[in-house]
């Protein structure tokens, strides 16, 4: 820089230039609507968060239970209204404050003094008065390829007969603990749900009939043949909680199902005389762990912007 | 502090100094599914760079979502974004 405005922390990292933008406190908001959610498997909540903002919001929430979080989305849905979309495991009524950021072009300042950096066309980069970011701390985590730590086992094997409400898809593994520096008395979190996974198992049955003589395994005589299997499937996107001072990766079951197929076969005395098959179900859309790459967590004072 | 940069509100509170750590925003932009974009920008050149991307549209539970992938360039200026099928904002921060 020949010319313009730099200063550095103690560790020579740059905290207010006139080549690039702070990040500004714009608002807290505290009351989403609950946009989707299930309680199988552990169960979810799609929050949506709508906020107004003339430029791109970076957001930051709270966590206030143990439970996992994340931030799967954010619009610009009309003008200045963005929708944020944010998710969380289990069953409960107790939601995330959102902490919304931008730079300074999109805060407005009511203080008459401060300090501000303007970058070289002209529009603010830094503005004293409008309670830029502090980071406290951060890190990078990385989810666990298997939500589950033991096997599926012990399911239904005909015509998905355990349905969704049983907790063998109950999502139960996740990283080791993240330090990210030392945490406030009131963390907030920039985090972004990017990881998805799918886990499935398959039961199946076999049922074998003889009107007659079983002779050797053979059936002389009308004879049957049944076989079924069905397979539950469980969805799974990533999200973060809060382990005392650490942070953890883990999984938020999002969607469940199963599908199941049936074939029969007939004959008498060796001839084979019809059968028939018949499914049903829903499927999953992808059977696959994505996404996996290690993904930032951001951490700063909810105290400190309130 | 005995020497650096404090910067006060109003009531007198500290508000921003030397001691503080922050991640300062060089670029925001949008990358649609499908696409991919190339980025220089200058300022990162030595500096601790961080690369973060969120969808736009929340992952559908009936499809996909594959997120890009975001790199920084040997060059250590030049962010490249490409992979995914879902539209992101990428945010390109450092310190």
């Amino acid at each position: 820089m020949s010319y313009g405005f730099l200063a550095t922390n103690n560790n020579d990292e740059v905290l207010i230039s006139s080549d690039t933008r702070n990040l500004h406190f714009l608002g807290k908001y505290s009351s989403p609507s609950v946009t989707n959610s299930s309680s199988s498997f552990g169960g979810f909540r799609e929050l949506t968060y709508t906020i107004t903002s003339t430029v791109t919001p970076v957001p930051f929430f709270d966590m206030p239970t143990a439970d996992y979080y994340g931030i799967i989305g954010i619009k610009n849905t009309t003008g200045n209204t963005w929708e944020i979309k944010l998710i969380r495991s289990g069953v409960g009524s107790v939601y995330p404050s959102l902490y919304v950021f931008v730079d300074a072009r999109g805060v407005v300042a009511t203080d008459d003094y401060g300090l501000i950096v303007y970058m070289d066309e002209g529009t603010p980069a830094f503005d004293s008065r409008r309670n830029p970011l502090v980071v406290t701390g951060g890190t990078a985590v990385a989810h666990p390829s298997n939500p589950l730590t033991t096997s599926i086992s012990g399911l239904a094997d005909s015509q998905c007969g355990s349905g969704i409400t049983h907790s063998e898809l109950t999502p139960d593994n996740e990283s080791v603990a993240y330090s990210a520096g030392t945490l406030p008395t009131n963390p907030i979190y920039h985090y972004s749900s990017l990881a998805q996974a799918e886990r499935e198992a398959s039961f199946s049955g076999y049922d074998e009939d003889c009107l007659g003589l079983n002779v050797y395994g053979g059936c002389i005589g009308y004879g049957t043949v049944d076989s079924w299997v069905s397979t539950y499937w469980g969805f799974y996107r990533g999200g973060i909680r809060r382990d005392g001072t650490s942070i953890r990766a883990g999984w938020i079951a999002v969607l469940g199902g199963c599908y199941w197929s049936s074939w029969s076969d007939s004959d008498l005395i060796g001839i084979d005389v019809g059968g028939g098959s018949s499914a049903g179900g829903t499927f999953p859309y992808s059977n696959e762990t994505i996404n996996l790459a290690s993904t930032a967590v951001i951490v700063a004072d909810g105290d400190r912007h309130a | 502090m005995s020497y650096g940069l404090n910067l006060y509100k109003p009531d007198g509170v500290l508000g921003f100094s030397s001691d503080d750590v922050t991640w300062n925003e060089v670029a925001f932009f949008q990358v649609s599914g499908g696409g991919s974009a190339s980025n220089d920008y200058p300022v990162l050149y030595g500096k601790e760079v961080l690369l973060v991307q969120m969808m736009i549209n929340p992952p559908s539970t009936t499809a996909k979502s594959i997120a890009h992938t975001l790199s920084l360039a040997a060059n250590l200026t030049t962010v490249n974004v490409s992979g995914g099928n879902q539209d992101v904002y990428v945010l390109v921060l450092m310190k």
